[in-house]
């Protein structure tokens, strides 16, 4: 096999133990055969548009984009997808592929549970057993997601080991994958890992960046100066920007600033905190310490709580192509909010992140340039994070109630 | 006499199925884990592979991972595990291999590990996470280069071509077959299969056998007589360790009449 395909730049490649050998190398011969194939994509297209509900409107946000007096600003709004967020694209792709290749059951690890929710629905939709690994922290936060993904069928396992966070359930799924290749396929969440994961998430994430190159040429007739992203482990990100790659488009990527970047609670990887390492088999930018351990991360959002970046967004990044920043905890509380006033839509926590940046860049350029915003996803699986922040005092009466009544019941 | 020569002078010399003990730098605290190894020496191990302590060790299983996280939680790092075993080579004669993964090494730099390792004298490594593909950073040439042997892993799932490539990659003296699916520290049945396979790969590979992940007794090692040339006890010897923390004894001890025992 060559060498280029598995890597980007220096980055990427495939550090697997040898155990997983087989599986990957079956996993990439089907991808690989089976992405081009005229059958598999009339059905995957068949799926996007009944059961994803593709295309997602580009949506022109007329209020913010006045308020702010600079740039037009679209929004994508990969958060109207099914389960409220784009992690299903990928999801629905990689389980038709696992059907077709003769497997069983789905694996899958999360940190939001938004890749959770999406695997454990396509696994449903399919008619494939399904356990997702989930840190034990993870599921204490994030619990409605862990609650939707049960209804859908799907074991939620829960990781105890390590910081029992996102990255601890990435390997506890491996491992599980070493122990039941045969009818298990592992269905990665981001566009990082080993070969083939990040090409193949890709290509199943570009279709964000299809539609909105076609609807903004239609509603413009031109294309966009400016495409923003949230970057976790780069499935939005990259499936926004992949087809504007070779185009005079700016590419900004927005990581998870945490409670700042002089502080040692962040997900920042890119602006000279994260060095090359590698993890979890693959090669890429990771915040480590002098020894090569990962540092444990903290964003407000679960789904940027992580310590590596995807291979592909590393390359690109050294290239020059794109650009990094990140947006604190309170700026990110503060775009939800912000959205949801002027818009009447409420972006996820990870997305607010790249809002926060276009309301930065929005204001400094002139009324005839364009901003696309990648919505990622919605903020409904939020609320148990921003009620206390929207309106404490009675989140945590209604909290209380709550309490009461489910006592009074079960009593 | 270091590295590949000591290596290939154990198996050459030594009659029978030879014992490889397990042991995590810095499990369960730095000073312990000196006296684990020199106690494992002394007790009959015949090689002792010492693991750097690290965040994500994706091929190794719970008992194994939370030892690392106890020697990360001790603030072990890799310079202090190589002091140690630079102690450790002044007092005992037995092989020590490194096992780490490839990020410890790749953050302390691949060229200034492997030297460290040649100047302390140390005699080879096992990477879990470096298959033959990757090229980048080619340890398996690094340690070729300086007479380290550099251990590859087989599993039961790669095809007999691949036994062959895996094997090929450095001079090492032997490899190591992982026994079964999965990762370190469940139970394994000899069964005839995992032995033709030993065999196998001990044909493919022209080169000593070492055989590992689930073995705890002696039955076990006496079932490899006639296939493997060596067996791994990993896991064991770490549950052995939590166990007698957990009731007051020295596990020092404890692991060194285990060892007495197996090798009896
Ligand atoms: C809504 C949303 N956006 C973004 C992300 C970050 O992931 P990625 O960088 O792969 O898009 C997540 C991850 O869970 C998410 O749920």
């Amino acid at each position: 096999m060559n060498y280029k395909k598995r890597h980007f730049g220096s980055y990427g490649g495939r550090y697997i133990p040898e155990v997983l050998y087989p599986a990957f190398e079956e996993l990439e011969e089907a991808y690989f055969r089976l992405k081009d194939d005229p059958d598999f994509i009339a059905e995957l297209i068949y799926l996007q548009k009944h059961y994803i509900g593709r295309p997602t409107p580009l949506y022109f946000a007329e209020n913010l984009t006045s308020d702010l007096g600079g740039a037009k600003l679209y929004f994508k709004m990969e958060g109207l997808a099914h389960t409220g967020a784009h992690k299903i694209n990928n999801a629905v792709g990689q389980a038709l592929l696992a059907k077709k290749m003769g497997k069983k059951r789905l694996i899958a690890e999360t940190g939001a549970g938004q890749h959770g929710l999406a695997t454990a629905a396509a696994a449903a939709k399919m008619g494939l057993e399904c356990d997702v690994f989930m840190g034990e922290v993870d599921m204490a936060r994030q619990h409605p997601n862990v609650l939707g993904m049960g209804v859908f069928g799907a074991r939620v396992i829960p990781v105890t080991d390590g910081s029992r966070t996102l990255t601890d359930a990435v390997n506890a799924a491996l491992k599980n994958w070493t122990e039941r290749v045969s009818d298990t396929h592992y269905l990665l969440g981001s566009a990082l890992g080993p070969h083939p994961y990040p090409a193949m998430v890709r290509d199943f994430q570009s279709v964000i960046g299809e539609e909105v190159k076609k609807d903004i040429l239609e509603i413009e007739g031109r294309l966009p100066d400016k495409l923003i992203a949230c970057v976790g482990g780069g499935s939005n990100s990259i499936g926004l920007f992949n087809t504007f790659l070779n185009d005079d488009v700016e590419l900004i990527g927005v990581e998870a600033g945490g409670e700042g970047p002089d502080t040692q609670k962040h997900a920042i990887r890119m602006s000279g905190n994260g060095r090359i390492g590698i993890v979890q088999a693959y090669k890429s930018y990771f915040l480590q310490d002098d020894n090569g351990s990962l540092k444990t991360t903290h964003s407000i959002s679960a789904g940027l709580d992580y310590a590596g970046i995807g291979p592909e967004l590393a390359h690109l990044a050294d290239e020059g192509r794109i650009k990094f920043t990140h947006a604190i905890d309170s700026e990110v509380l503060d775009a939800v909010k912000m959205t949801a006033r002027r818009e009447g839509i409420l972006p996820a926590l990870e997305s607010a992140h790249a809002l926060a940046e276009a309301f930065k860049q929005a204001p400094k350029l002139s009324g005839d340039s364009i901003i696309v915003v990648n919505i990622s996803g919605r903020g409904d699986k939020d609320l148990f994070i921003t009620g206390p922040y929207f309106d404490g005092k009675n989140w945590k009466a209604f909290l209380q109630n709550e309490i009461k009544r489910l006592s009074g019941e079960t009593s | 006499m270091t590295g590949i020569t000591r290596l290939e002078k154990l198996f050459k010399d030594t009659p029978g199925v030879k014992l490889m003990t397990h042991v995590v730098g810095g499990f369960p605290d730095i000073q312990t884990s000196k006296k684990l190894i020199i106690e494992m020496a002394n007790s009959g191990s015949d090689i002792i592979e010492v693991q750097l302590p690290f965040s994500d060790p994706i091929a190794d299983g719970p008992v194994i991972l939370a030892a690392n996280y106890t020697a990360l939680k001790n603030d072990v790092r890799t310079s202090d595990v190589l002091s140690m075993l630079e102690e450790v080579r002044k007092e005992i004669e037995t092989p020590l291999l490194v096992m780490s993964y490839m990020n410890p090494l790749f953050a302390y730099g691949f060229e200034k590990f492997f030297d460290k390792m040649v100047s302390i004298g140390l005699d080879g490594v096992i990477i879990p996470d470096s298959p033959p593909e990757e090229k980048d950073d080619d340890p398996a040439a690094l340690c070729d280069e300086r007479d380290l042997a550099y251990v590859p892993l087989i599993a039961p799932t790669i095809g007999d071509k691949r036994i062959g490539q895996v094997a090929a990659v450095s001079k090492s003296p032997f490899v190591y077959a992982v026994l079964r699916l999965g990762v370190t520290g469940k139970a394994t049945n000899l069964e005839d299969d995992l032995l033709d396979y030993i065999d196998t790969i001990r044909k493919l590979s022209g080169k000593y056998v070492a055989a590992g992940f689930g073995i705890k007794d002696k039955s076990q090692l006496e079932k490899l007589k006639g296939h493997a040339d060596c067996g791994v006890i990993g896991s064991a010897v770490i549950r052995l360790i939590n166990k007698s923390i957990e009731e007051k004894h020295d596990p020092v001890k404890a692991v060194g009449e285990y060892i007495r025992e197996l090798t009896s």
